[in-house]
Formats: structure tokens, sequence, C-alpha cells
């Protein structure tokens, strides 16, 4: 079987009935994804890596409880933001980041060139790596899922569990803040 | 692009010699099955628990008339504040906390904010105990505790939810005086099997209209008028009164009343 072919959802299908190879193929897809995703919540790549290890075996170990007529992405993008959260707890980190972990996210908005076209949302994705991690972390959360990841706002209810309608407020407050932040 | 230094990983090998070894295995499917229905469980119980509690506010209000007691302002107010069973409304505020709780961990919780959730709770509560007074469902339930001989609830609506009824007097005017009024109590059988039945009571009130609180435009009262006393027994049984409601009026004094309107009207036109 093309495991490339086939949808998260049925390649979660497979992975309930124990097909490993289908766990692998969702692995290839999400891996990158989520270790950037990670990167900028808890500030550390190697502690990144990890997290992405365990959301992994949570994914295995929790897939029955997945519902098929739900996005898998967000359900995914849900254990590994817990995960990560949980992370920075014990890490206590919030504030000590590490200089490469900028170089990481310098890297990101040059990889996010081909996709963003408008000039301002690039100019905000600069002052973003520069200024996201003083952010509160629910607004860093936000921020990151919309400009990063391209999460519409029902996704980013779905990682986040909040109302859609709260995502919407939250990103506002996260974009003045961050303005804030910047021309300080 | 500084694509040198752009990290790629490949976890699959490790994640799957975890899972081979046997470390990490998968959840069953029954497992979240009984998570999910036993939430839903909880859910409902928790819901139904809130209903009662909330029909039983009701049904106090209902029971003691408390629309009575704000029409005579401050003096009311405080008197049925003095009185409330708290605990029914401390209960309701838990359960609503507790019902967020729960709702929170549902799939779909979180698709409303926690206000909004509270709103539907209280607005279902509402509804569902309106529907639980309208089927009378209290009265019953007190009866058969009265029936089946159980003093706790038995007692918890007599002391607690009837206070206020209970320090209430309903009668008929006896004999009105230079400036005491004589009432004969009618007792409301508390033993509620003919609840409907006033049984006679012999007992006579002698209150002083004038010390009290009238809710009502009549400035006199008539012999055979039928008026509720509100007031508080303390520990020696006294009866503290402080307002008068008049329940009805004699009809010939109702009638007159009417016809002195009319004839205001005209003189008027």
């Amino acid at each position: 079987m093309e495991y490339k072919e086939l949808k998260d959802e049925e390649l979660a299908k497979e992975i309930k009935a124990n097909n490993h190879q289908a766990l692998a193929g969702i692995i290839e897809r999400y891996q990158n994804k989520l270790f950037y995703y990670i990167v900028r919540i808890i500030g550390n790549p190697d502690d990144s890596q990890d997290v992405v290890q365990e959301t992994f075996l949570k994914v295995y170990e929790n897939i029955q409880g997945f519902d098929e007529s739900r996005k898998f992405s967000s359900w995914i993008y849900r254990i590994a933001h817990n995960l990560a959260i949980n992370q920075v707890k014990k890490n206590q980190r919030l504030s000590a980041v590490e200089a490469h972990t900028l170089d990481w996210l310098e890297d990101r908005v040059e990889e996010a060139e081909d996709i963003v076209a408008a000039e301002e949302k690039q100019r905000l994705l600069k002052e973003m790596k520069e200024n996201i991690f003083s952010l509160r972390q629910e607004y860093r959360d936000i921020l990151v899922l919309y400009y990063f990841e391209d999460k519409s706002y029902e996704e980013i209810s779905d990682i986040l569990r909040i109302p859609a309608s709260t995502v919407g407020v939250w990103l506002r407050r996260a974009r003045v803040n961050l303005k804030k932040i910047t021309f300080k | 692009m500084k694509t040198e230094d752009k990290k790629t990983l490949n976890i699959s090998n490790l994640v799957l010699e975890k899972i081979d070894s046997g470390k990490i295995k998968m959840r069953p499917r029954w497992k979240f099955l009984a998570d999910k229905i036993g939430l839903e469980f909880s859910l409902v119980c928790v819901l139904l628990s809130g209903v009662f509690v909330s029909s039983l506010i009701m049904y106090y209000w209902q029971i003691n008339e408390l629309e009575y007691y704000f029409g005579f302002g401050y003096a009311g107010i405080k008197h049925v504040l003095s009185s409330l069973p708290y605990e029914l409304f401390i209960t309701v505020v838990l359960l609503i906390v507790f019902l967020n709780f729960l709702i929170k961990k549902m799939e779909w919780g979180y698709k409303r904010s926690w206000s909004v959730w509270t709103g539907v709770l209280l607005g279902v509560m509402v509804l569902s105990s309106g529907g639980l007074l309208a089927v009378r469902a209290h009265e019953q339930f007190e009866q058969s505790s009265i029936v089946n001989d159980n003093p706790v609830i038995d007692n918890f609506f007599h002391q607690r939810l009837r206070n206020i009824s209970n320090n209430a007097v309903y009668g008929k005017i006896s004999a009105v005086k230079n400036d005491e009024v004589d009432v004969i109590e009618n007792k409301i059988d508390k033993n509620l099997k003919n609840q409907n039945v006033q049984s006679s009571s012999t007992e006579v009130y002698t209150i002083k209209p004038e010390k009290l609180k009238i809710n009502s435009q009549q400035k006199k009262f008539e012999v055979g008028e039928e008026i509720k006393i509100m007031g508080k027994r303390d520990r020696d049984g006294k009866f503290n009164a402080w307002g008068v409601k008049v329940i009805k009026q004699k009809k010939d004094e109702k009638a007159k009343d009417m016809k002195e309107s009319r004839d205001d009207n005209k003189n008027k036109k």
C-alpha cells in the first residue's frame, strides 16, 4: 500500500489496526513540522526532539481514542502542545531562551519566504522572531500557530481547546502586545 | 536560505523500536469508551441534581409566597434574607462549577466559553425546575416523606423550606377594637394530608395595626377579612408581628370600594 497517498485520517485508521508502517508514514509526515512548532514553545531544540518522540509514542498509545471524523492534524498538534507545555513547566525556561533558538527561528522565517506573500506578514514574522519569547505563553501559542503553522481559527481552537471566538480575541491581543514590546 | 543549518529529524526508527520493545502499548478502545460513558453519566447525574436543587429553591419561593414580602420594602427583604436556605444556593453554584468542569472535559466542551455554558446550564435548570413545579413533584415528594415517615426529609421540608410560612399567621379578623384587631388563626394542616382543607384553630392573635407595616390600600380593617400576619416567633414561642397583608377583603367591603371608585370616576367626568 502506498501510504504517501493516504490522508492522515486514513493512516490513523491503519495505525489502529496496529500497522507500524502507517505509523512510520505519520512520523515522516509530521516530525519536522512538530519539531519546529515545539521549538518555538520550549525554546530548546534538544528537549524539543525528545518531545517530538514522546508525541508519536502518545499518538500510538492513544490512537484508539481518536475520532476519525475529526482532523488528525489538530489532534496530533494538541498532543504535542500539551507535552511541550509540560516540558516548559518542568524546565522553567520561559525567560531563558538560548541564543541558537533565535537562529532556528531565523531559518524558519527564511523558509517561510516562499509561502509568505505579503510584506506585512514577513515584517510581522521578523518582529515575532525577535520578541515572541517575551510574550505570555497563550499569546505566543496563538501567534506561532497562526503565522508559523498557518492554522485556521477552527484548527487553533481544536489544538488549544478554546472557543474559536477566543482565538480571534487572543490573536488581536497578542499582536497588540507584540507591537508594544517591539516599539518599546 | 541557510539550508545547511536546517535540522531535519528522522526519528521513526527510534519510535518504532520503542514500540516493538513492548514498553509502549496501545490503550484498548473499550477504555476510551468507558471514560466517555463515565463522563457523560456523571454529567447527566450532576445536571439532574442541579435541576432538583434549583427546583427546591423555586418551591421555597412558591410555598413561602416570597413576592408578598418584597412588597413590604426593606423590612420584607430583610426578613427574607435572614431566612433563606443559603445551603441550596451554595449547592447550585457548586454544581454549576462542577458541571462546567465536566463539560470542559468533554470533546466538545471547549467550543463555547465558560459564561455561555453557565447561561445554558442556568436556563436548563430554571426551565426544568419550572416543569417540576408545574407537575407538583415536590408536594408529592414532601407528602411521601410524611407517609413513609422519613424524619430527615420531613424535617428539611418543614423546618428549612417552610421556615417563613411557619412564621406567618393566616387568619380571619374576629373583632376590631379602638387600636387593636383580634385575629383567629386558620392553620394549614401541617401534615399536608389534606393540604387544601384548612382546620380551624382557636388561637387568637391581637395585633396593633398602627405599629405594623400594612401592604394594602385599605386603612380600616373589617371583621371577617382574611389576613396574613408576618412575624417571627422567639425562643419562648411568642409571636412578634411586623407586617400585615390583606389576603381577602370582605365581599361587601370590596363591593363598596369598587362602587366608591366608580362614583369618583363619574364625578371626575
